[in-house]
């Protein structure tokens, strides 16, 4: 360095080495110190330390208190904006039971808040969307098997059910009890063992959050679905993981085959729901994201969304791409590494969160400026994924 | 060593190059901080959330607070190294002519 210098002394600042020296300072500087900034407090939101969560927590519940509805949103497709309303309060929901499972000092506050997160679910406008896409509200046809509604009752299922294993006396139990009963009939009915989400459409991602749901179910109850869940298992690793990549598939047809190609979002999502219900598959469906869909640049992870030498578009699920590494794939990709404690991985998603996530501290709550409750919500969630012997 | 952080930190407020970086980073941090209390507010993000650039202007929005932000994360650390070099330099100069 000294040498450099004198040489650089005596060549008296000629343009061409300065040039050279700012070029090299600049590549220095941006090769290690943004992802060692941003990822600081990784390494504690890797041992889930509540000067952390707290924060993020407090961001959901300020959106709460504010009241959020449809309106609020602006993807341009009403449909979509119903759809982020539910997802909002679904994984706020489940961050904040998984908080309350972290830090039991905060079960008295956390449950009125998830409770608060399930009427949310439940209300006429959240419903909407389920209602207009089937035709049929998915809480009234539940004594009919016309229609399967499997993303709102799955997703509405499994939070019941963590929300019951929070609180055996939740008031939420007996809808818990009816959603499952469907639910199960649904699935034995089925001849694919897969429900739809809308008409025609039917994504194994939704169905994962809709069998993990029985299993807490069973949990919570002593009921017994195993054989229905052991069958499942068999037909998800038979038919809806991709032989070639391990991934999840992203939507099958109505006889049960893929239809679209194994994607990132759908694989990471399916893994976080699975781990409440098969921690084994889980951790296949991690390895695979890992094995094909993960990388790193200058200390940040990505995850992809599509698998090498595959191509394909943006759409609701994925978020936005860039060079080909999803958002949404990325973001849940905090879950999987939390829970099966990858903690170099977690460091380097955290990083991208970090960076791409945009997070704002005032007052002792962080939102994040690019997420929007939408964003706050998931990360809350995935951060707060339960790991190892927490689980 | 005491002496020489003191020699050095006098010829370094005396750098031009050192003003100019610290200048240039503080209007980068001012106009990040800037975007960050505006993009808080905006909805522009849902829409490209959502995966769709159907309007162009709020894509334009996101873009443009994307390359600041991605500006002010991996040029200011390199930035600040300049101005430090730099301010190291013009010390070894001076002491050269003296």
């Amino acid at each position: 360095m000294a040498g450099i210098g004198l040489a650089m002394t005596k060549a008296g600042g000629k343009p061409l080495l300065q040039i050279a020296a700012c070029a090299a300072l600049l590549l220095l500087g941006a090769s290690f110190i943004p992802s060692l900034w941003c990822s600081r407090e990784a390494g504690a939101a890797f041992e889930d330390s509540l000067k952390i969560q707290e924060p993020v927590q407090k961001g959901v519940e300020e959106w709460l208190s504010r009241g959020i509805s449809a309106k609020d949103y602006d993807t341009g497709f009403s449909q979509f904006d119903g759809e982020w309303l539910f997802g909002t309060y679904f994984m706020a929901g489940m961050g904040f039971v998984q908080m309350a499972e972290l830090h039991p000092e905060l079960k008295a506050r956390n449950i009125p808040l998830a409770e608060r997160c399930i009427e949310g679910i439940l209300s006429k406008e959240t419903r909407a969307f389920d209602l207009q896409s089937w035709g049929s509200d998915p809480i009234e046809s539940l004594d009919s098997d016309a229609s399967s509604h499997i993303a709102y009752l799955g997703y509405l299922n499994l939070l019941l059910g963590m929300d019951r294993r929070l609180n055996q006396s939740t008031k939420f139990a007996p809808l818990n009890d009816k959603i499952s009963a469907a639910l199960a009939r649904r699935y034995e009915r089925s001849p694919t063992l897969l429900l739809e989400t809308y008409p025609g459409e039917t994504y194994p991602v939704d169905n994962c959050a809709g069998i993990s749901s029985l299993k807490l179910f069973d949990v919570a109850t002593g009921a017994n679905h195993s054989a229905l869940l052991a069958r499942w298992k068999e037909s998800c690793e038979k038919r809806w993981i991709d032989k070639r990549t391990g991934l999840l598939v992203q939507s099958v047809s109505p006889d049960g085959e893929p239809f679209d190609k194994p994607r990132g979002s759908g694989s990471t999502l399916g893994l976080y729901f699975l781990s409440f219900s098969d921690l084994e598959l889980a951790k296949k469906l991690y390895a695979a994201v890992k094995k094909e869909l993960a990388s790193s640049v200058l200390g940040f992870g990505g995850v992809r969304e599509y698998p090498r030498g595959m191509a394909g578009r943006m759409d609701i699920d994925s978020g936005p791409i860039i060079f080909g590494y999803g958002f949404s794939a990325t973001g849940f990709s905090l879950a999987g590494a939390k829970l099966f404690g990858d903690e170099a991985y977690f460091k380097k998603l955290y990083a991208t969160a970090y960076f791409a996530g945009a997070p704002c501290d005032s007052g002792g709550t962080r939102s994040f400026a690019t997420g929007g409750p939408l964003g706050g919500a998931i990360l809350f969630a995935t951060l707060t994924a339960k790991g190892g012997s927490a689980r | 060593m005491k002496e020489s952080v003191k020699t050095f930190l006098a010829q370094a407020a005396k750098s031009r190059g050192l003003w100019l970086c610290i200048g240039i980073a503080a209007a980068l941090l001012a106009l990040h901080e800037l975007a960050l209390a505006w993009m808080e507010k905006s909805r522009a993000v849902e829409a490209f959330m959502s995966g769709s650039f159907a309007n162009v202007f709020q894509a334009a929005q996101i873009l443009a607070f994307v390359l600041l932000r991605a500006a002010t994360f991996f040029l200011l650390p390199g930035i600040i190294l300049y101005g430090l070099l730099s301010a190291a330099l013009s010390g070894m100069r001076k002491k050269e002519v003296d």
